[in-house]
């Protein structure tokens, strides 16, 4: 359907088409399914991120959802042209840092044991065990490095954009992932000896 | 460049082919460095696998509901610089015509009619302001924004008494939304940060954290401190306030 309320208000024909960066600038024009097709292309990674960071399944959930409560709610402070992306995985590490001060913990305090288990079942059970391996070296990593590591290897952000994210330098942003990994194989081979 | 940068600019094929070759030349003969580089693929390996974890479709179901219905329904409201623009055009027009006329004399009885209107606007909004239906106190919020470009210390009064006292929250919610249109004046940024403290509708919470954060009233930060840390609010209106005063930090 298509409205008569000038061009930013028209409906979404071929939503593939449309830059994030344009749906924002139309959901903040106060045509909300813009932001039904942003929620789609970014729901599941940004519950990914939440989940690596804090590896409980509703609290991930319950972030996710003030990620998008926010983007809606501050939409008007969108400037055009930004990224979306970027602009989104700020308001998410802003939900997570209220969320985590408001309950006085920290990320490495909210993990539950029984979801460091659960693994994907089509895979091979060493693999399954490797996984559940790694979700406890990262869960040990502190929060900053295994911030860094989500974004850049699990998310596949370039350094430039993920330096933008986390509001330091993209030099900053390399050293850190170079200590996180180091620190994560550390971790993640002396559990291997352990269990071994 | 450290050992583990090289080790990973390998792995991630972004080193120069001549740097490859001394990398696995030294992989060959140093046994720390060669475990170091398995240890890193291995990992690297288990990072690369898809991810499988996804939000249950319930949930996803009922968030993306958000984004659902109609455009955003607004009061249709004149924005200030087309007011100004509106007004700048009359005063011309009128200077035009007296100019044109070299009468002095009109001149100045056309600016006391222009004042007389712009009174009589003025005292016909703000009795509006005392009427007994809601909608029609929100009408005259309106006309304020909207008609009246300079407003005076009676008209700011009217808004902040409205504020702190109307029993109707769309009355105060759109109270606030009209002083944040007057926030030159020295009166308005404390009134919305005292009635921040007093305030207990959460709407109209989240109507004043945005207007605080708009007119960026950084006395405002204990209360929304007050705000954040308080039993008493939701959780909705704690994680506005917890964002508003990240934006006034």
């Amino acid at each position: 359907m298509i409205r008569r309320l000038g061009s930013k208000k028209k409906a979404i024909d071929d939503p593939s088409a449309v830059t994030d960066e344009q749906l924002m600038d139309r959901l903040k024009a106060g045509h909300r399914p813009a932001g039904g097709i942003l929620f789609d292309r970014y729901h599941v990674k940004l519950y990914q991120f939440f989940w690596r960071m804090c590896q409980d399944r509703s609290l991930s959930e319950d972030l996710t959802q003030v990620t998008f409560e926010r983007l809606l709610r501050y939409r008007s402070s969108y400037q055009s042209g930004q990224s979306v992306r970027t602009w989104l995985y700020q308001i998410a590490r802003h939900a997570a840092y209220d969320h985590f001060k408001k309950n006085k913990l920290r990320i490495s305090d909210f993990t539950k044991a029984d979801d460091l288990g659960q693994a994907d079942p089509n895979h091979r059970l060493e693999d399954a065990d490797q996984q559940a391996q790694l979700r406890e070296a990262m869960k040990q990593l502190r929060p900053e490095l295994r911030e860094v590591l989500i974004l850049t290897r699990y998310q596949g952000m370039r350094y430039q954009e993920a330096a933008q994210i986390l509001d330091c330098s993209e030099g900053a942003v390399k050293v850190r992932v170079h200590r996180a990994i180091k620190e994560l194989r550390t971790v993640f081979f002396n559990l291997e000896n352990q269990s071994s | 460049m450290t050992d583990q940068a090289l080790i990973m600019a390998y792995l991630d094929g972004t080193l120069p082919e001549e740097e490859r070759i001394r990398v696995e030349a030294r992989a060959q003969q140093d046994s720390d460095f060669r475990e170091s580089l398995e240890q890193t693929r291995t990992l690297f390996g288990l990072m690369d696998e898809p991810e499988s974890e996804a939000p249950r479709e319930p949930w996803v179901n009922q968030t993306r509901a958000m984004f659902e219905g109609q455009d955003d329904e607004r009061i249709p409201t004149i924005r200030p610089w087309y007011s100004a623009a509106a007004v700048a055009l009359v005063i011309l027009g009128l200077f035009g015509g007296v100019m044109f006329q070299q009468n002095k004399n009109q001149a100045q009885q056309i600016q006391v009619l222009v004042d007389q209107v712009s009174q009589t606007q003025k005292l016909l909004a703000l009795s509006m302001l005392e009427q007994p239906s809601a909608a029609q106190r929100i009408k005259a919020m309106n006309t304020i924004e909207r008609e009246i470009t300079r407003p005076d210390d009676e008209v700011v009064s009217a808004l902040i008494q409205r504020l702190r006292t109307d029993p109707h929250a769309n009355v105060r919610m759109r109270a606030a939304e009209a002083l944040v249109t007057m926030g030159s004046h020295p009166d308005v940024a404390p009134a919305l940060v005292d009635q921040l403290k007093e305030e207990v509708n959460p709407q109209v919470l989240i109507t004043l954290i945005e207007t605080v954060v708009m007119l960026q009233a950084k006395p405002a930060v204990p209360a929304l401190q007050d705000i954040t840390n308080s039993d008493q609010q939701p959780d909705v209106v704690k994680d506005r306030a917890a964002y508003g005063m990240g934006q006034l930090l």
